[in-house]
């Protein structure tokens, strides 16, 4: 997910100035990332020497990278039991045998919205995938930061994952209906 | 301050000198070149006081060649030798292209896009764009009265890499030096968003000649944030056009007492004459309820036809239809909705159509903003841009634009399959890597094949490049870590490495494109051209390479003047004060190579510093807003 170089750089959390932790002041991350993004875009440097564009360009990569990261609950979670140690990749069986059986419903539902061309169907399902994904980020903040249970953080963050692809799919779904 | 000289390298060595830039919309009908003066952005004009050129390019026996409104009237004259709308063939093969076209000239697939024969020879699209860029530099050095300092070329958003790299070859072919390629509908927004001090999100529909844009933008305080692009590169005005024209040829039939034609038994000229009459008519329509239509095919018979904007409008429908499709993608993307949007901008001349109007109203349930001239906004937004670049203050106060990666990037896997590696509207300067394996004992290469598209199949996305990774060691299947990077870099444009890292042994390889030219073939084009001589061609080699390490040495300078006590030792200092001084002695010798290698050693030196300041520059950013957060 990170790529890290030989000296290892610093987090993105304290690229931004921020306490590494998953409940986050959007706003503060927002500000952070527009003072930092002005000082290292390569516009800025489009008259300087070669060594500085190269510079800004990888500098600019790492901030907008952290940026995206810090912003997106699912990937923010992932990064943090990254620092901890935690291969969320290798944890693929942690998910539950109930939840196994709750995504095929929701792949289920989604199928059969597809196949009958159903666009209100479609809206009804994302309404309920996000209030799921919603829940998952509170449920996270909790495992993360106050109950510092990553065992609860890594199966929150495998449901997140289902229903952020969920929500993608949704999102194509509605494109291949409109074409 | 040392802030300062890290923030803007160019500003520190002469505040007060004014470096000259222009801003280009290179467009498909029509280009325009723009530059700040006195702190505003105006249009350049001709001496003739016209602002537009026609994207018009007339070849001449004898190797004479014609740009604009004199080439547009020889259209009907000498059809082959006049090539318009030529942005529509960047970076294209011929099966790309739409029959109307691939009929109205001679064009065979040449050196990786297509290429048109004319009474000069054989011509490319990057060389027929060169033409009409050499036109508005020369406009602009003369208005400007004085040596530029580069441009920003403006592309449609939605153009791929091949049509951007393509465009770039032809500015540096018109002797330019390419500060950005700046997306159009930004290049509007931020014409538009300075003049108004806008706050909120935008949406910017752009209808060009031949290219599509949708795009939508966040401003906050001085920072124009792209949240989602989407379009159509090969939608614009020329399609209106051709929908009249069809319209017009199935009259003739429907009249025609003898032989009804086919299009292609249409000669040349009746084709232009016919789609001239189709233009006039549509932009008739814009304003008129009823169009005429009147013109003499070359076998005599008269063509009168009155068209009417209901009758239009119906022929057109499914054009404007088409161009909502991307709204509504490009809509969900950003992740925001209708009722959120402040205000939509109309770019390109074809907005004015009332039903293209009526049409975005409808769909944002709001009129669109008109209190921009839709010719105008991307040259100035360009322009605006262009001022800042080459590092004067920035016109409208500080601001910052954060553009994004149109379309997806992957790679091609098993089955003929796309891995999505660079997600689309990924904020610039974007990289990513993604990690393969060997999958038999003892393979040594392994060929990579770079895609751009959203679709599944790499048989329905647009090939890259193809290249290989050669020297991995022997090991077991699975065993090689290859890691593959791709970096995006703020023109949008696309570079791959790849790097077996698993036995410590390296292998790495950057792509080299299958479309572009490197700078031996810039080099050969610009010596085919009969009026250079190759005594030009040197002393234009030796010119930029005094230019790169003046350039060189004022960075360096800028840098060396500030507080150099974070990054730099008097050792580091003096070895770096060598290396000026060396480079300095030759740099009038007239000695191209010399020149070169002191320069190339120089910024060998001096790259580590860099690194070190750009480390300096991010902690003191933070520093200063801690400070900030704190009072």
């Amino acid at each position: 997910m990170t790529s890290r170089g030989c000296e290892s750089p610093p987090s993105f959390f304290a690229l931004f100035g921020l306490e590494p932790r998953f409940a986050l002041s959007l706003g503060r991350l927002e500000t952070a990332y527009r003072s930092l993004a002005r000082r290292v875009h390569p516009d800025r440097f489009v008259t300087g020497t070669e060594a500085e564009r190269r510079n800004a360009i990888e500098t600019a990569t790492q901030v907008n990278e952290g940026y995206r990261t810090l912003r997106t609950p699912m990937l923010r979670a992932l990064y943090l039991l990254d620092l901890r140690g935690i291969d969320v990749a290798r944890q693929g069986e942690a998910a539950s045998q109930a939840f196994l059986s709750a995504q095929f419903e929701w792949r289920a539902a989604l199928g059969e919205a597809r196949a009958s061309r159903d666009e209100e169907a479609l809206r009804a399902l994302e309404v309920s995938a996000r209030e799921q994904a919603d829940a998952l980020t509170c449920e996270l903040a909790d495992q993360l930061d106050s109950a510092r249970n990553d065992a609860g953080a890594v199966a929150a963050v495998l449901q997140l994952m289902f229903f952020d692809r969920l929500l993608a799919d949704v999102g194509d779904a509605h494109e291949a209906l409109e074409a | 301050m040392a802030l300062l000289s890290i923030a803007e390298p160019g500003q520190s060595q002469a505040p007060h000198q004014h470096r000259l830039a222009i801003g280009i919309d290179l467009g498909t009908t029509n280009s325009l070149v723009a530059a700040v003066r006195d702190g505003a952005a105006q249009v350049l004009r001709d001496e003739d006081g016209m602002k537009l050129l026609p994207s018009v390019v007339r070849y001449l026996r004898g190797g004479d060649v014609q740009v604009g409104f004199e080439a547009r009237s020889g259209q009907l004259v000498d059809p082959l030798n006049t090539v318009a709308s030529v942005k529509r063939w960047m970076g294209r093969g011929l099966s790309d292209l739409p029959d109307a076209q691939r009929r109205a000239y001679r064009l065979i697939d040449g050196r990786g896009m297509v290429e048109v024969e004319t009474i000069a020879g054989m011509r490319s699209p990057v060389q027929i764009s060169a033409e009409v860029l050499k036109v508005l530099r020369q406009r602009a050095e003369q208005a400007l009265g004085g040596e530029l300092v580069g441009a920003v070329i403006t592309v449609p958003a939605y153009f791929d890499d091949a049509q951007r790299q393509a465009t770039k070859d032809a500015a540096r072919l018109a002797g330019l030096n390419v500060l950005r390629l700046l997306n159009e509908p930004t290049a509007a927004a931020i014409a538009y968003g300075l003049e108004h001090a806008s706050e909120g999100i935008y949406a910017v529909y752009d209808l060009g000649g031949g290219t599509f844009d949708i795009s939508i933008l966040r401003l906050t305080r001085g920072v124009f944030e792209v949240l989602a692009v989407n379009g159509d590169s090969a939608l614009g005005g020329d399609d209106f056009d051709e929908a009249v024209y069809a319209w017009i040829v199935a009259q003739i039939r429907a009249a025609g007492d003898r032989q009804p034609p086919t299009p292609d038994q249409f000669t040349a000229r009746d084709h232009r004459a016919l789609m001239q009459q189709a233009r006039q008519a549509k932009e008739c329509l814009s304003s008129q309820q009823e169009a005429e239509i009147y013109t003499r095919l070359s076998d005599g018979t008269a063509v009168a036809l009155t068209l009417g904007r209901a009758q239009f409008e119906s022929l057109t429908a499914a054009l404007v239809a088409r161009t909502l499709l991307p709204v509504r993608k490009a809509l969900r993307d950003s992740g925001t909705t209708i009722a959120a949007i402040q205000g939509v901008v109309l770019v390109g001349g074809v907005t004015r159509m009332p039903a293209i109007r009526r049409a975005v109203a409808e769909f944002f349930q709001r009129d669109p903003l008109t209190d921009v001239d839709p010719d105008e906004a991307v040259a100035l937004g360009a322009a605006i841009q262009a001022h800042a670049l080459a590092g004067n203050r920035a016109a409208g106060g500080e601001w910052l634009l954060l553009d994004v990666a149109p379309l997806s990037l992957g790679l091609e896997t098993m089955g003929g399959l796309c891995e999505r590696i660079i997600a689309r509207n990924s904020t610039l300067p974007v990289a990513r890597g993604q990690d393969f394996t060997t999958f038999k004992d003892g393979q040594t290469a392994m060929s990579l094949h770079v895609v751009q598209g959203e679709r599944e199949r790499v048989a329905d996305c647009r090939s890259l490049a193809r290249f290989e990774l050669r020297g991995i060691p022997a090991m077991p299947a699975g065993a090689a870590r290859i890691r593959v990077i791709f970096q995006v870099d703020a023109d949008g444009l696309l570079s791959v490495s790849a790097r077996e890292q698993s036995s410590g042994v390296e292998a790495r390889v950057t792509v080299l494109p299958s479309f572009g030219l490197d700078d031996i073939q810039i080099a050969a084009m610009l010596g085919d051209s009969a009026a250079h001589a190759a005594s030009d061609a040197t002393l234009r080699a030796l010119g930029e390479q005094v230019i790169e390490a003046q350039r060189l040495l004022e960075s360096i300078d800028s840098a060396l003047a500030g507080d150099t006590q974070a990054w730099l030792s008097d050792t580091d200092r003096e070895s770096l004060a060598a290396s000026i001084a060396e480079l300095r002695d030759v740099l009038r010798s007239e000695n191209a190579d010399l020149i070169r290698t002191r320069a190339i050693a120089l910024n060998e030196l001096a790259m580590p510093f860099a690194a070190r300041r750009m480390d300096e520059a991010v902690r003191r950013a933070l520093a200063g807003r801690q400070i900030a957060d704190v009072s």
